[in-house]
């Protein structure tokens, strides 16, 4: 009952369509604990680079986002890690057109995954018609991902477009049980764009797993990333030529990668069930932080610590069965 | 013996009469739909023109004696007068504002007479708005170039944004008229405000017959003497008692004599003279406001508050007031800690206590900082300049600039950076401007001085040696070391321009050329640097000294060094020619050679520029600041990959004071990579008192402080770090339990750990150290 409240409070402030609270609501993003162990598929694109540099860029990128991703992949068909994965897949250079997108999106669509995950990263731009994905020959417009995301029937699905003018995606990809990030608030910010430098960075590292549950949500990679991207802008002394933007629910509940020991482990058994304890008390922990403001504060933190001890203790053991280093924080 | 000027110690070196220009812009565009309104109760006026209808002059007589009830009942009579004009002044007098403007339209329309225009702007300037009144004074003087009473407005106007060319057009005046009145008058007003006592005085002298002679009230003859006697130091009881004879309820020759002790900066002896104003005649808007404005300077924030609110309902538009007002209801939001200073040599001993209060939204980042170096600052002051505060300092930094301005001036849109009233220092936090736009420490440091300075000689002390001293201590004490003499300072040598010690508090109070504000708050610091260098530090102690028992800035130096201020300025003179004599007459060679520098810059020609460059530097290497060399070589020396180089370069401009910051932070980052941790450190704390708003530094830095076992330092980076709110606050947190385990406080580390796991419960570190507090173990 508890938790259940304090979702509805928490989706509702995120649901706010873009994070213009973010304060207010990142402090409640870490209430929430995830569960990693669902199925999942995705599709990472990188389009055309129109010069070396960004060619090069989107390359690594888009290599840093599919490999990240593929972590969360519990299938045995293929090493998680390969390009022959067949539920997480990378479309590149002249492989990534407009045909071979549309087919991968639904093939993958068509699984049943619990999770789809589409990143696109590249150079986008707008005219009077659409917002298209530059790409080898016919570039992908509006239309055709509109209308192939229409195919896929996960429950929870993730557009990420880290394009120039992708914000004229937001509105037009809104969906129930979608959730929508661009790279700029709307058409108008045409600029190429910085934040996939920063969401590769985000997913490859452990910067932005302010928890330390070595389980990246969208929620911390967006605000790790949004606010690098802001920090460049302002270190630079330039005026912000992107403004990302998120759009859907439950970003929180959205994992993105298992990092660190958990990645390595994430085919063991004995982990798997001692996450699934960890899970139980993390739904307490959150329990407890939800009650605060209603609590004396020397109960509170009493409280608090007794279950801390408990995830402290359990995440040794934890620890001990993914061979966790110290030097993984 | 002073000659002062506004009563704010500027930092930023702007000159005084655009900030007096933005004042005016401001008042009058906030005030635009004031005189519809408004019937604001005023000062007294005196009506010196003979071009007064002679049934408004009976009713004046009645006013200038205190019969008030009279006074009104009669300009009440004159509301069906003929002359629409008469009705106009009239409604003025009893301050019904929207009246008066209606009939002066209303007679506008009707006539072209000059005298309409003049009478509707004295309305404007009645009502504050200036600008307004300038253009209807304009209007009159179209119609009749020279038309006397329209002139004399204009100055007036003119008088009370300070602008120097007042001074000049009525000595043209007075030169065609010399026995006008009211521009005598005026003109023993403008040099009281430049503390000419004696020419005022003589000019008050040749008045006194000419208001005898014509039955005009001596009631502001009487104030200019009083502001003669108090700018002297002497007893105004014998003008008080002779203005209050005349007129019981004259409140005026309290509240105008004030401003000449806000002048010189005694906020203090000010407020009692409001004091007496407000007492004699509660209905004096402005004297309740200035009082409001002058307990705000002393931190009377309670009496602030009740006389601006008197104030404000008494006249409404009064920007100023309006501007307080609203200030006030900030300054309630804003946080207050105290600090008590100890004794650097015996810590059990407290040697005063400062009160910082800052703005909610970067409290968290600056505090800590401000804390620090006002305990620094407050023990170096006291022991230099032998003197312990007698009252707890009162630090204020504001984010948004514009609430400076109204804290420190009533108004927003200034152009300082920090001002001191006493024992209450203001100034602009970093926030307030570009990152990285100024080295906030030593702006604060240097108001600190102030606060030492003015207090020490009860604020008898000149005004160049109040700068002096503060860039002399910034120079030589302070958290940054540049001490590069500004190129306007050069050129004044080379031009022989500096001012003799005697008289260079006009440099401040009423420069002659652009820059010369800047010139002399160098000149004042290299006097004070000489001065010390030559006989010692404790020289300018007992200048100090001489000063708060009232010695000329000749005697203060006879006592301190023996020689008087003529003497002094040879040597002084002698000192910067061997100093600066040279370079100053080569400046032109100087800026050639950056001239050259900067086009092989341009070309990406780096072998050149790093020769040139180097030129630069051996002809002026004290040049560290905007556009130094020391960056330009760097830049060069790294696009040729020698950045062992670029880092030898760069240490050395840090070393002399320079403070950019993005070179700063390459270095540092360079330093680190070579493991030069200490190094690194050194410097990364010196950018925090330029921007101090950069997570990762504090991060950093208290990470190795941490590691050095400096827990203090260690608290004060985290806390800095926390209160710049990081998306990750579970390491700073984390960090603060480490500190206080260092300390030995247990229990507040345990408590710390349970902040730092609530944001990161899987934060492994701060879990172990959890279960080693449970498991009864001490943490090493």
């Amino acid at each position: 009952m508890m938790r259940s409240l304090f979702f509805g409070r928490l989706q509702k402030c995120i649901s706010k369509t873009v994070w213009f609270s973010r304060m207010l609501c990142s402090a409640m993003l870490l209430l929430v604990s995830v569960n990693v162990s669902a199925s999942s598929t995705g599709l990472v694109v990188t389009g055309l680079g129109g010069n070396d540099a960004y060619a090069e860029q989107f390359s690594a990128q888009g290599k840093i986002i599919v490999d990240a991703l593929r972590s969360l992949d519990d299938s045995q068909a293929a090493p998680a890690a390969s390009d022959s994965n067949e539920n997480f897949m990378l479309l590149q250079a002249e492989n990534a057109t407009r045909d071979s997108i549309v087919s991968a999106i639904e093939k993958l669509g068509a699984k049943s995954s619990s999770a789809f995950y589409l990143i696109l990263i590249g150079h986008g731009t707008v005219d009077a018609e659409t917002w298209r994905f530059n790409l080898t020959g016919d570039d992908l417009t509006t239309e055709d991902l509109v209308a192939a995301l229409a195919t896929v029937n996960a429950e929870q699905q993730l557009v990420l477009v880290g394009t120039s003018a992708s914000g004229a995606l937001l509105d037009v990809l809104n969906q129930p049980g979608r959730l929508v990030v661009t790279a700029t608030k709307s058409a108008g910010e045409l600029n190429a764009v910085r934040f996939p430098e920063y969401l590769a960075k985000a997913m490859e590292t452990t910067v932005a797993d302010t928890d330390r549950n070595e389980i990246l949500t969208l929620a911390e990679v967006y605000r790790y990333t949004n606010e690098q991207t802001q920090k460049y802008y302002e270190n630079q002394k330039l005026l912000a030529s992107e403004h990302a933007r998120i759009l859907g629910d439950s970003a929180e509940r959205l994992p993105l990668a298992r990092l660190g020991s958990l990645r390595s482990a994430k085919d063991d058994p004995v982990v798997a069930e001692l996450l699934a304890k960890r899970l139980v008390l993390e739904d307490e922990f959150l329990a407890i932080k939800a009650k605060k403001p209603d609590m004396p504060i020397v109960d509170y933190y009493e409280e608090l610590e007794s279950v801390l001890l408990s995830i402290a203790r359990l995440q040794q053991e934890i620890d001990v069965a993914t061979g966790w280093v110290g030097s993984n924080e | 013996m002073r000659q002062g000027g506004w009563a704010v110690m500027s930092k930023t070196f702007f000159p005084i009469w655009q900030l007096y220009v933005k004042l005016r812009l401001c008042v009058s565009v906030s005030l635009l739909l004031g005189l519809f309104v408004s019937a604001p109760v005023q000062a007294l006026t005196v009506f010196y023109g003979d071009d007064r209808h002679p049934d408004l002059q009976k009713c004046d007589q009645f006013a200038y004696v205190g019969q008030q009830t009279e006074a009104n009942e009669c300009y009440q009579r004159l509301g069906n007068h003929s002359e629409v004009l008469v009705q106009a002044n009239a409604a003025a007098a009893l301050g019904n504002v929207r009246e008066a403007n209606r009939h002066f339209r209303q007679a506008s329309s009707d006539s072209n007479d000059p005298i309409i225009k003049t009478n509707w702007a004295s309305l404007y300037l009645l009502t504050h708005q200036v600008s307004d009144a300038v253009s209807l004074y304009r209007e009159a003087l179209v119609i009749e170039p020279s038309f006397l009473p329209a002139r004399l407005g204009m100055i007036e106007a003119t008088m009370q944004t300070y602008e120097g060319r007042a001074r000049e057009e009525l000595r043209a005046i007075l030169a065609e008229f010399p026995d006008n009145v009211h521009a005598l008058m005026l003109q023993a007003r403008i040099e009281l405000e430049l503390q000419n006592t004696d020419v005022a005085r003589d000019i008050l002298a040749k008045a006194k017959p000419l208001l005898e002679a014509n039955g005009l009230p001596k009631l502001d003859y009487y104030t200019l003497q009083a502001g003669a006697n108090l700018l002297e130091a002497k007893p105004i009881d014998s003008w008080v008692d002779q203005a209050l004879a005349d007129n019981p309820i004259y409140g005026d020759i309290y509240s105008s004599v004030a401003h000449y002790y806000i002048i010189t900066y005694r906020y203090r002896e000010a407020v009692d003279l409001y004091k007496k104003a407000v007492a004699l005649n509660p209905q004096l808007a402005i004297a309740q406001r200035d009082l409001g404005i002058n307990y705000l300077r002393i931190n009377n924030v309670f009496g602030a508050r009740y006389h601006i609110r008197k104030a404000f309902e008494l006249d409404p538009f009064d920007a100023e007031t309006v501007n307080t007002l609203r200030f006030l209801d900030k300054l309630d939001f804003m946080r207050v800690s105290v600090v008590d200073v100890p004794d650097k040599d015996n810590p059990d001993r407290t040697i005063g206590r400062v009160i910082i209060r800052l703005d909610r939204e970067d409290a968290d980042a600056l505090e800590p900082y401000v804390q620090d170096l006002s305990i620094k600052a407050m023990q170096v002051f006291s022991e230099r300049y032998q003197f312990q505060l007698k009252r707890p300092m009162i630090v204020e930094l504001y984010h948004d600039h514009d609430d400076f301005g109204v804290r420190t001036v009533s108004t927003p849109g200034i152009g300082l950076l920090g001002v001191t009233f006493g024992y209450l220092t203001a100034m602009d936090s970093p926030k307030a401007r570009p990152a990285g736009d100024f080295h906030w420490g030593s702006t604060l440091w240097h108001e600190i001085a102030h606060v030492f300075t003015l207090e020490a000689t009860n604020h008898l002390l000149p005004r160049w040696f109040s700068e002096g001293l503060s860039v002399y201590e910034e120079w030589n004490t302070g958290p940054l070391v540049d001490r590069s003499i500004p190129i306007d300072t050069l050129i004044a040598i080379a031009k022989n321009d500096l001012l003799p010690i005697d008289t260079l508090d006009a440099g401040f109070v009423r420069p002659t050329y652009n820059g010369q504000v800047q010139v002399s708050y160098t000149q004042a610091g290299l006097i004070c640097d000489f001065i010390s260098s030559e006989w010692g530090h404790d020289a300018l102690v007992v200048m100090l000294n001489a000063f708060a028992e009232r010695a000329s800035t000749s005697e203060a130096l006879q006592q301190a060094i023996g020689i008087d201020g003529p003497a002094f300025d040879l040597l002084f003179n002698q000192h910067i020619e061997t100093l600066y004599g040279d370079f100053s007459r080569s400046l032109d060679d100087f800026q050639v050679a950056n001239r050259q520098m900067s086009r092989a810059v341009r070309t990406a020609d780096w072998v050149s520029v790093a020769v040139l460059a180097r030129n630069v530097i051996d002809r002026a290497p004290e040049r560290v600041g905007d556009g130094n060399a020391y960056e330009v070589l760097a830049n060069a020396l790294r696009e040729q990959n020698d950045n062992e180089g670029a880092v030898a370069v760069l240490l050395d401009w840090h070393e002399r004071g320079g403070h950019g910051v993005d070179a700063l932070r390459w270095l540092v980052r360079q330093l680190r990579e070579q493991e030069r941790f200490d190094e690194a450190a050194g410097i990364m704390d010196s950018i925090n008192w330029v921007n101090p708003y950069v997570v990762e530094e504090h991060r950093w830095l208290g990470d190795y402080y941490l590691s050095k076992e400096q827990s203090k330092l260690a608290v004060r980076e985290y806390d800095a770090l926390l209160g710049l709110q990081p998306e990750d606050p579970a390491e700073a947190l984390l960090g603060k339990a480490r500190a206080s385990l260092l300390d030995g406080e247990d229990e507040l580390a345990r408590r710390q750990v349970l902040y730092a796991l609530e944001h990161a419960p899987f934060l492994r570190s701060a879990q172990k150290l959890l279960l080693e507090f449970n498991e009864g173990e001490r943490v090493d």
